[in-house]
């Protein structure tokens, strides 16, 4: 019984995958253990939780290995800052203290952890652990075929774009753009000028988007970028991310689009303030798609091969992937659950995996571990009143969301993606506008121009939205929008977004318990509203206590679990 | 809130002024971290009842936290905003030990006790820069209060359910806390724990607070030292930055063990 760990950290987003035999058996976020969104140190929680968990050690552990190269991506950081000192002198004391701190001692920090023979550590090149999660998710017939590979990032060892092309156990580079011409962090300096958090507020720049008239575009796509396909540079002088770790756009970009945006200006939906954001969303949109879309287009006329994956950052941008997945030389399309640095872990471990000459990994699944509610504890009871035991919550459960209850989920394993996938959401009937509303600004306080996304089956999704086969297994995890069709019924409206674009996720576990949910309640309630369980700004639920902690925090009296339907102790 | 912040420096405050930025962050970075601590000490204490108590006592930091939130979005500064991530990059929380995992139960309830004296004064200072706040703010600074005050009492009143097995907790607290509780003092504390301990305690928690703030409050010469020694480093660095400058990747098959074997 031998195992592979799979590591990413140190950036953003920490987190750390296991192979059992080599098939994925668990996937844990440091952020779910420390419960601080986006923890991005050396994930020791999740490793001690793993360690623990299945006896891990010297004797069972074939490789560990670690998402990138960590001296690489310091070292030409740090090279291009010291061609201008003076200017990057902010970025240069950061690169100093992450010298001491940072992912160069992975290997000191992980042998207090797992004392493992050094010759099994692995340090895997960034977008290369991208592309090989991605492999990962693509349909089984075609891992082995001739398939490409991109990876638009903020930035990975330096890169900040690649395109790789693999078959069978053969992996060689295409294309690779370096720092700091990247997309990923032109949009989070756009981000950041609108007043969100970089590496976190980027799906609200998407959703403000709709809002928005490209009236940005040609300045952009005239004055910003210049497009070489596939390369395309940036003018940096509109940009500080790489020369300040503080701030990523310049003053020269603050003197042509005005004054930095508070991110409460954009809470009012409407003044000056939220039109601008919502112009320049949209603007840095267009420009991040047709950047996309020619690299794609250009690599397969370049190779002919058209079965393609995406990842990194970017390809969190759902937006984006709707309309990659449109691009009409794609033969297959496959955007992994977890396409950002977390993912990466998965990666990492395939790459120690087929090093040897192994195959690939191949995941249908979505969710990995196990329930962590001891539902015979103490606590546990003491939180909690159980009204209904699972075989017999259907008709309670039924009643509740009829009537406009918004209920919690919290059912086996957590989804390995950013998203929440009904195992750990918060859902509600997506035709009772009212409920649709209190759950999206009052439960869980989002702001207004950010629509909740919907849940249904395959032929209800296939009635109502433009469903496109070629990337059909993603919407099982919601990797990208798509647009509703014009009949799409007046009383579900409250999930579209004002484009009537929504980010469907299709249910099609049978076992799911909100699967037979939808199945009962046909032609009553086809359509579920869906978002993660968790208060804004948190990290998803993981064990008993978060359900407790964010439920009374949230205001919500309900949730389902595996062993039945239990209501909120006062 | 039981983790204090850096540069408690809240005596300059005005009547009628905003509370200055950079302190509702810390402020409520400050809760945050007591908040995700008193959290992580409910999942690993055995008791039941304690258990309870820590998650309540987490349930009131993160309103508090949200209060803070709020008044720090009410100061329109584009630059400082909440990151929670910040709770770690700037000290107020270690993830790889929190407080109960390096501390055992008698020591974590002594610092919470000996903090939350400490947080209810710096509350009370804070009274001026909320007089120019909305009614709605005003009320809930008052609310705070009342419930640092809350979980000040609950460790006092009820030192049999909340602290059974932490004598020293209850001398720590009551010498902090020597305006709210100066009666019970002296008789009380020497009952409980031994001369020893309560002095190494004591000691420990007050003299790291002092030396935090007073470390808090020297920016000025932070900023110098940490300028002075990227400065020397940089200046080493600059002769040798053509060896910073790595081949790109190589062209070959990626998928073998060579590609992983190195930093580079």
């Amino acid at each position: 019984m031998n195992y592979i760990l799979g590591v990413s950290g140190y950036f953003h987003d920490s987190s750390v995958c296991l192979l059992k035999n080599g098939q994925m058996i668990e996937f844990v976020k440091e952020e779910s253990l420390t419960r601080i969104k986006g923890s991005r140190g050396f994930p020791i929680r999740s490793l001690t939780f793993l360690t623990t968990k299945y006896g891990l050690c010297d004797d069972n552990i074939d490789y560990i290995a670690f998402y990138e190269k960590p001296l690489r991506g310091w070292a030409l950081t740090t090279y291009n800052s010291l061609a201008k000192p003076k200017r990057s002198f902010d970025l240069l004391r950061s690169q100093i203290k992450q010298f001491w701190s940072g992912p160069i001692h992975f290997a000191g920090e992980l042998k207090k952890v797992i004392p493992v023979s050094e010759n099994k550590l692995i340090f895997v090149p960034h977008h290369l652990s991208h592309a090989l999660t991605a492999l990962a998710f693509a349909p089984s017939q075609l891992q082995n075929n001739a398939l490409l590979h991109f990876v638009f990032d903020g930035i990975g060892d330096g890169n900040t774009t690649s395109i790789f092309i693999t078959q069978k156990n053969n992996a060689r580079i295409l294309f690779q753009q370096d720092f700091p011409h990247s997309l990923g962090l032109f949009y989070s300096a756009v981000t950041d000028y609108c007043g969100f958090l970089v590496n976190e507020g980027e799906y609200k720049l998407m959703a403000l988007a709709a809002f928005g008239k490209p009236v940005y575009y040609d300045f952009l796509k005239e004055h910003v970028f210049n497009i070489e396909v596939p390369k395309f540079e940036l003018d940096m002088s509109w940009f500080d991310y790489d020369v300040s770790p503080e701030r990523s756009y310049s003053d020269k970009w603050i003197n042509k689009f005005g004054p930095p945006i508070l991110e409460d200006e954009l809470n009012k939906m409407n003044g000056d303030s939220f039109q601008r954001s919502a112009d320049l969303a949209l603007s840095s949109q267009l420009i991040l798609e047709e950047v996309v879309n020619s690299t794609i287009e250009w690599a397969i006329k370049e190779t002919g091969i058209k079965n393609i994956t995406i990842s990194g950052g970017v390809a969190q941008n759902s937006l984006a992937m709707c309309s990659a997945s449109k691009i009409a030389s794609i033969a297959s399309l496959t955007i992994p659950p977890s396409p950002g640095d977390s993912g990466a872990a998965i990666g990492a471990a395939n790459f120690a995996k087929m090093m040897s000459g192994s195959k690939s990994i191949h995941c249908r699944k979505i969710f990995f571990g196990h329930s962590q509610l001891d539902f015979e504890s103490a606590l546990f009871q003491d939180m909690f009143c159980q009204e209904k035991s699972f075989t017999h919550m259907d008709e309670m459960l039924d009643d509740l969301i009829s009537s406009g209850e918004i209920i919690c989920c919290y059912f086996g394993g957590n989804e390995i993606g950013p998203r929440a996938l009904c195992n750990r959401s918060i859902i509600c009937a997506a035709n009772n506008e009212k409920s649709v509303q209190a759950l999206n600004l009052e439960i869980k306080k989002r702001e207004g121009f950010r629509p909740l996304a919907p849940v249904m089956l395959r032929p209800v999704a296939e009635t109502w939205f433009e469903i496109n086969q070629k990337v059909f297994d993603c919407y099982r995890w919601m990797a990208l929008t798509t647009m509703a069709k014009e009949k799409f019924p007046v009383k579900y409206e409250a999930v579209l977004h004002v484009d009537r674009t929504a980010r469907v996720q299709i249910l099609d576990d049978e076992m799911h318990p909100l699967y037979n949910f939808l199945r009962r309640n046909s032609g009553k309630i086809d359509m579920l509203v869906n978002t993660s369980f968790n208060v804004a700004g948190d990290p998803i639920v993981f064990d008993a206590i978060d359900c407790y902690v964010n439920m009374s925090r949230l205001g919500a009296n309900y949730i389902i679990t595996d062993n039945g339907l239990y209501s909120l102790r006062p | 809130m039981f983790k204090s912040i850096q540069n408690p420096n809240l005596n300059s405050i005005k009547h009628g002024t905003n509370l200055p930025s950079r302190q509702s962050l810390d402020f409520a970075l400050a809760e945050f971290s007591s908040a995700i601590e008193m959290l992580q000490a409910a999942k690993l204490v055995e008791s039941k009842a304690l258990g309870k108590g820590f998650v309540n006592h987490a349930l009131d930091e993160y309103r508090h936290t949200d209060f803070f939130r709020r008044l720090l979005k009410s100061s329109n500064n584009a630059e400082l905003r909440f990151d929670p991530r910040l709770s770690i990059a700037l000290g107020f929380i270690n993830p790889e030990k929190f407080l109960f995992e390096a501390n055992d139960l008698t020591q974590f309830t002594a610092f919470v006790a000996i903090n939350e004296a400490s947080a209810l004064r710096m509350f009370s200072k804070i009274r001026p820069a909320i007089a120019g706040a909305t009614d709605e703010l005003k009320n809930e600074i008052e609310e705070i209060i009342d419930d640092e005050t809350d979980h000040l009492r609950s460790f006092t009143e009820n030192p049999q359910e909340n602290i059974k097995y932490s004598d020293t907790f209850v001398y720590e607290m009551l010498l902090l806390d020597e305006e709210r509780h100066a009666s019970l003092s002296n008789g009380f504390l020497e009952k409980i724990a031994s001369p020893r301990k309560r002095r190494w305690l004591r000691l420990r928690y007050k003299i790291g607070n002092k030396l935090r703030h007073f470390w808090g409050s020297q920016r000025r010469v932070q900023h110098f030292v940490d300028k002075l020694i990227s400065i020397l480093v940089i200046s080493l660095l600059l002769p040798f930055r053509g060896a910073l400058n790595f081949p790109a990747a190589r062209k070959e098959n990626l998928l073998c063990r060579e590609n992983g074997k190195f930093l580079l």
